[in-house]
């Protein structure tokens, strides 16, 4: 409730409010932003963009909009600082490397493919479908779990801070899922009648990954690598590289 | 650690949080484990398909929250591990106070058996002893003499093996130097005293009406009296209240299972030094004065039998219990507190005087005993505390305590006195009384003794 009167007051342009806010939070503020950009000048630069916007230079419609009137309270004061600053550094500096990922990726002569395209094979959309009732099936917090870990590569600790459990629990849950997934989609193309040994295999292939070999391939591999071998080349370098995050 | 199917991380980052992102608020309490069961369910939901929020939860974690976090899940492991030890520690530790009380209180109860079997372990047949009383510091007072238990020639004579239990003279008791001082199966009472002059007083008993042939009469068993306490003590100037509290249990303890027999007679023969047993205490008229209160019911029958009186006479200082009565081959008064298990000789002519035609009562009057041999008794007859005992030479002697002080009655009527030897004495209550005697008289009473006619 203190806090949030705090942000209140701050909000409303209260100075002494504010030089209170400062007091307690701009050396935090600067720690949060430390931590996240993890480098002292982008950290102040975060920091002091984001004190401008809690204070409310910009206006609208001839009144103050501070940041700090979005405060509702329903966490702690540097907890949503935290986040806030998160935020900004999430939409702004990704933007800034997106931009410059792309530049650099022009000047090294990447070429951007469009959107893959679905493959309209059989055993793949009944392996999609599979899949996806599989997934639909899993909890959110499983699903958090499995994009955490798989599709972000963070680490067991991370996705266990995120959720507010322990490591070992995080580890149990990646790994009877993993086991748990495999196993109900083939069941699942089973009942289907799709042949075990044929949704086995299918689970271990992805069409998908066949084209993105094959552009690779005319793109970069040398000539003398065959389609199999870069094949299985590319699927064991995307296996290792998730392990390599862990 | 397996990896999952690519197509099911490819399926889930194509299925996309296309809900709102949630704001900063709603981030940070689920970051702090603020939200509620649902909100969160959705939060995570959307994360799950949303990688930027999902950098933004991880960002927004502070730097402790690891430590805070890992050390929030091991203190509530650990918490939780340290509340189930603590709740079955808890339930341990009640578990072993109840058995240790109850270990404690079987100790004591075994401590208080062992203490009443010691005291019956005592009772084991002695080889005879004289042992002769101390030297009285003031010869007023009273001495306290014991009752052998045993008569070594009386259970050589009569071939019987001494009961077990009784009574037990320890060194503190007074005997009579004179007398064979027999230990038999008999606890010594803590005031070393119980006898017939100066003895305790026990209210009621049962008693046995002695025939002709003084043959003894096996006593009945006794109902147990709900206040037993009696004072078996010699003489009460000698004994305090607490070593009469003490007599009560050793004498209860200490007697043995049996009838009353001669082996278990036992004599008692003033001492020739002289032993002056006085029947004066203030616990003793006190005993006098409630001697009357209580109104007792008893059987009587001229036959052999052992008579019950009922009720028993409370006293405001001393709770007796109600001895049994029985005369002896010798002839001896006998009285019992443990229902018949020992019996303990009284001898009422230690300090009864003799009166004339009134019945008297010189419960205050002191009497010295000189070497007088006890009376040779054939009849007793009790009610409550209320005891009549009459027998050769026309004794006839009267206790309303129980035996605790006795009184010496001459039925008389105009001059004439009872002769002859007392064979029976029947009170059908406690006025009304019956005498019958060796010389064919008989001796009737309405006012407890205060007055005889002949009939």
């Amino acid at each position: 409730m203190e806090e949030l009167a705090l942000a209140r007051a701050c909000a409303n342009g209260d100075n002494s409010a504010w030089e209170i806010f400062l007091t307690r939070y701009r050396e935090k503020l600067y720690q949060a932003a430390l931590r996240i950009a993890r480098e002292d000048s982008a950290a102040r630069e975060l920091a002091d963009s984001l004190y401008a916007e809690l204070y409310g230079v910009s206006t609208r419609e001839g009144q103050r909009v501070s940041k700090l009137a979005s405060f509702t309270g329903r966490g702690s004061l540097e907890g949503w600082l935290r986040t806030v600053l998160a935020q900004e550094f999430v939409n702004r500096y990704r933007r800034t490397k997106r931009l410059v990922s792309l530049d650099e990726e022009i000047e090294e002569g990447a070429q951007f493919a469009a959107r893959e395209t679905e493959p309209g094979s059989s055993g793949n959309s009944r392996l999609e479908s599979c899949t996806d009732a599989e997934l639909a099936a899993l909890s959110s917090e499983d699903r958090l779990v499995l994009a955490a870990y798989y599709l972000d590569g963070r680490t067991l600790a991370e996705v266990a801070r995120m959720l507010g459990v322990h490591e070992s629990t995080i580890s149990r849950k990646v790994d009877k899922l993993a086991k748990s997934l495999r196993k109900k989609i083939v069941a699942g193309m089973m009942r289907q009648g799709v042949d075990r040994r044929a949704a086995e295999e299918a689970l271990e292939v992805d069409v998908r990954d066949l084209q993105v070999n094959i552009r690779r391939s005319l793109g970069q591999e040398s000539p003398g690598a065959t389609f199999l071998e870069k094949k299985d080349a590319l699927r064991l370098q995307q296996k290792i590289a998730p392990r390599a995050k862990n | 650690m397996q990896d999952v199917p690519k197509i099911v991380l490819n399926r889930l980052q194509e299925t996309a949080g296309a809900e709102a992102h949630p704001d900063a608020d709603l981030l940070t309490a689920f970051a702090e484990q603020s939200l509620g069961e649902s909100e969160r369910t959705g939060v995570m939901a959307h994360l799950a398909g949303c990688k930027d929020c999902r950098e933004i939860v991880t960002l927004a974690l502070p730097a402790s929250e690891a430590a805070a976090v890992s050390a929030s899940a091991s203190a509530a492991r650990t918490g939780w591990l340290g509340w189930s030890v603590l709740r079955w520690s808890v339930a341990l530790a009640g578990i072993i106070a109840i058995a240790s009380f109850g270990i404690v209180q079987y100790r004591q109860r075994q401590k208080s058996e062992s203490f009443g079997s010691n005291l019956t372990a005592r009772n084991e047949p002695a080889a005879t002893a004289v042992q002769s009383f101390p030297q009285s510091p003031a010869p007023s007072k009273s001495q306290s003499v014991i009752l052998p238990a045993q008569n070594d020639k009386q259970a050589a004579k009569e071939k019987r093996p001494p009961p077990r239990g009784g009574w037990q003279p320890d060194s503190t008791d007074y005997f009579s130097s004179t007398q064979q001082a027999h230990q038999a199966n008999r606890a010594t009472p803590a005031a070393g005293v119980i006898h017939g002059a100066a003895s305790g007083g026990v209210a009621g008993g049962n008693f046995a009406l002695g025939a002709g042939s003084g043959a003894p009469v096996a006593p009945k068993a006794a109902p147990p009296s709900p206040s037993n306490t009696p004072t078996i003590v010699g003489d009460l100037k000698n004994a305090t209240p607490e070593e009469t509290a003490k007599l009560e249990p050793s004498l209860r303890r200490g007697q043995v299972a049996g009838a009353p027999s001669s082996a278990q007679t036992v004599e008692v023969a003033p001492q020739s030094a002289g032993v002056t047993a006085t029947a004066e205490s203030q616990a003793t008229d006190q005993i006098i004065e409630n001697q009357k209160e209580q109104v007792s019911q008893y059987q009587s029958s001229a036959t052999l039998g052992v008579v019950e009186a009922q009720g028993a006479a409370t006293m405001s200082n001393l709770e007796l219990a109600t001895p049994r009565w029985s005369i002896n081959t010798e002839g001896g008064l006998q009285r019992s507190f443990d229902g018949g298990k020992t019996w303990v000789e009284v001898n009422p002519d230690l300090v009864a005087s003799r009166t004339g035609n009134a019945h008297n009562f010189p419960w205050k009057k002191k009497a010295e005993v000189q070497g007088s041999p006890h009376p040779v008794f054939r009849a007793v007859s009790a009610a409550g505390t209320e005891v009549w005992a009459g027998g050769s030479a026309a004794m006839l002697y009267h206790s309303v305590d129980s035996g605790l002080h006795w009184a010496r009655v001459v039925p008389s009527e105009s001059g004439a006195v009872l002769t002859g030897e007392i064979t029976s004495v029947e009170f059908s209550d406690s006025q009304h009384g019956r005498i019958a005697t060796s010389a064919s008289e008989v001796w009737i009473t309405a006012n407890d003794g205060k007055t005889w006619r002949r009939q």
